[in-house]
């Protein structure tokens, strides 16, 4: 570890004050397995077009898609929850996806992503990620810095953060009105791509105000028999976690399986 | 379980009440891997065969986590649930035992500088020593908790008095982590595959920042260079305080320990 404790503790703040207790939401996990030959094929197929020169087309790019497609026939869950007692409706379906970056996981976020094309994802995602990567040590070097060089100030924005943690419930205009400001940089939605890592099953800790999250989990073969013949096929895991306070398995369950469809079936449900 | 005397029950179980205190819980992300075991099988049934002193697959699967987490110190430190973190430079592994209705602890201290065998001896000797005192040592907990009964308030607030003071004294909290892993050791893992369970999901508890599940070993169907075959995976379940880390890092270190397993030769040699 060339950090030490106390940099990992500045670097993580956010992060630790965003998964404070008051904004840890009961979780509940269920799992679901999709066929991913028709989406590599669908892959294959939109990287001979030409517009896939500058940005080609992955995996994640249709998953992302698939997902905000889903989400408009299921919009409850690109809803903000406060965890007590008001639901927010959101008009726009803006997915966000964290990135391993080494030390520290950063979000990119797709505006609209359902009114975008596969193409626009894909260079709207690159675009974002060229420039966090060009950031990302700059900025955690500044942050780090503030926390542990300018102590007074430091103190004094964690005691207001923890102020406005507590009171920001209380009254339900400000709560909205920190969520519309949060969307900016944490959308509506977020689908954690664990595929390449090789997680094969993943349970989260859903924080406010989400009120569900899609966990991508890498692609394995099952084998098939197929014509008498023992076949590889290659599946991939879907994994959504939600808030059981607002919502029972039933309706995640479907919005699951609306997913799963749309990454099935990519040309008829991706467009 | 037979029918339970509930009073005694809960005075031999207070303190892994108050281990999994709701204050003491952390949000818990859980990430699963699958290994292929086949190779530490047949280094282990070469060891069996060469040796006297018997290695299990739990001495396989500590020493391959001991020998992975000289690259991840941070899961050895101590977390405190807000915002200071204790660093160690000891690897010492705790693992769960099944004594019946109670829990042993077997704690290998210094894993990654110890060969197999030393873990395997180790283990072997805690193992026995455990069997035959933690039901005595817990009837003298119980014993102590039935007496102190109507403490029990008096203590809960005095437990909360030393939280309180520990926000204010490094130096004490310190002092409390340091008698922390000398009893318990700095990393936990727990094997449940002598039990047949094949997932499981259990929340994190501070000071861990990362704790590691490990499944039983199931027979699976592949297609390898096409032709059916059946291979023996187990699940390695990384339990992580999303405060501290993420799944990108806590994957990287199961994936360091899958490589050990995978390669034991190399993987399992003490690392000086």
């Amino acid at each position: 570890m060339k950090r030490s404790p106390e940099e990992i503790i500045a670097m993580r703040r956010l992060v630790i004050d965003r998964f404070h207790r008051l904004n840890c939401a009961p979780t509940v996990t269920i799992n679901m397995d999709a066929l991913l030959e028709p989406a590599l094929r669908w892959k294959d197929q939109l990287n001979t077009d030409p517009r896939a020169k500058t940005h080609r087309i992955t995996l994640n790019h249709i998953i992302l898609k698939a997902t905000a497609m889903a989400l408009r026939e299921h919009i409850f869950f690109n809803y903000d929850y406060d965890g007590k007692y008001h639901i927010y409706p959101n008009d726009r379906i803006d997915i966000r996806t964290p990135v391993d970056l080494g030390e520290f996981p950063m979000h990119i976020v797709i505006p609209e992503t359902d009114k975008k094309d596969i193409f626009e994802i894909a260079s709207t995602f690159n675009e974002r990620l060229d420039d966090v990567k060009k950031n990302i040590d700059v900025q955690m070097q500044k942050y780090i810095d503030f926390q542990q060089k300018r102590k007074g100030l430091s103190t004094l924005v964690n005691l207001f953060s923890e102020f406005a943690r507590r009171a920001r419930p209380l009254i339900p205009r400000w709560e909205k009105m920190w969520f519309d400001i949060q969307h900016k940089y944490i959308g509506t939605f977020m689908v954690t791509n664990m595929g390449t890592l090789g997680v094969i099953d993943c349970h989260g800790q859903l924080v406010k105000p989400s009120i569900a999250a899609l966990l991508v989990l890498s692609a394995k073969d099952i084998v098939e028999i197929i014509d008498g013949k023992p076949v590889n096929r290659k599946y991939i895991g879907l994994a959504l976690e939600f808030d059981h306070r607002v919502t029972d398995a039933g309706e995640p369950g479907r919005f699951l399986a609306t997913i799963k469809r749309n990454i099935e079936e990519p040309e008829k449900y991706c467009i | 379980m037979k029918h339970i005397d509930t009073e005694e029950y809960i005075a031999r179980r207070l303190h892994l009440i108050r281990t999994f205190s709701e204050k003491r819980v952390g949000p818990t992300v859980l990430a699963t891997i699958e290994v292929s075991m086949d190779n530490a099988l047949k280094f282990r049934e070469r060891l069996n065969r060469e040796s006297d002193i018997k290695v299990t697959i739990n001495d396989i699967i500590i020493k391959a986590t001991g020998n992975a987490l000289t690259k991840h110190r941070l899961y050895t430190w101590a977390y405190n649930g807000r915002y200071r973190l204790f660093p160690t430079d000891r690897i010492d592994i705790r693992a769960p035992v099944d004594v019946g209705d109670d829990l042993g602890m077997l704690i290998i201290r210094d894993v990654d500088k110890k060969s197999i065998f030393d873990v395997a001896r180790e283990s072997r000797e805690n193992l026995k020593k455990i069997k035959e005192n933690t039901n005595a040592r817990l009837e003298k907990i119980a014993k102590l908790n039935r007496r102190l009964k109507f403490l029990r308030p008096i203590i809960s607030a005095a437990r909360n008095a030393v939280d309180i003071a520990t926000i204010f004294s490094k130096d004490l909290e310190e002092w409390l982590y340091k008698k922390h892993r000398e009893l318990m050791g700095t990393f936990l893992i727990s094997n449940l595959g002598p039990l047949g369970v094949n997932d499981v999901a259990s929340p994190i508890v501070t000071p861990s920042i990362v704790q590691m599940n490990v499944s039983s070993i199931e027979k699976r169907k592949t297609i390898i260079d096409g032709e059916l075959k059946e291979i023996s995976i187990i699940k390695l379940i990384g339990k992580l305080d999303h405060r501290i880390t993420d799944v990108a890092q806590t994957v990287r270190f199961l994936k360091d320990v899958k490589k050990n397993l995978d390669e034991p030769e190399e993987g399992l040699k003490p690392i000086l």
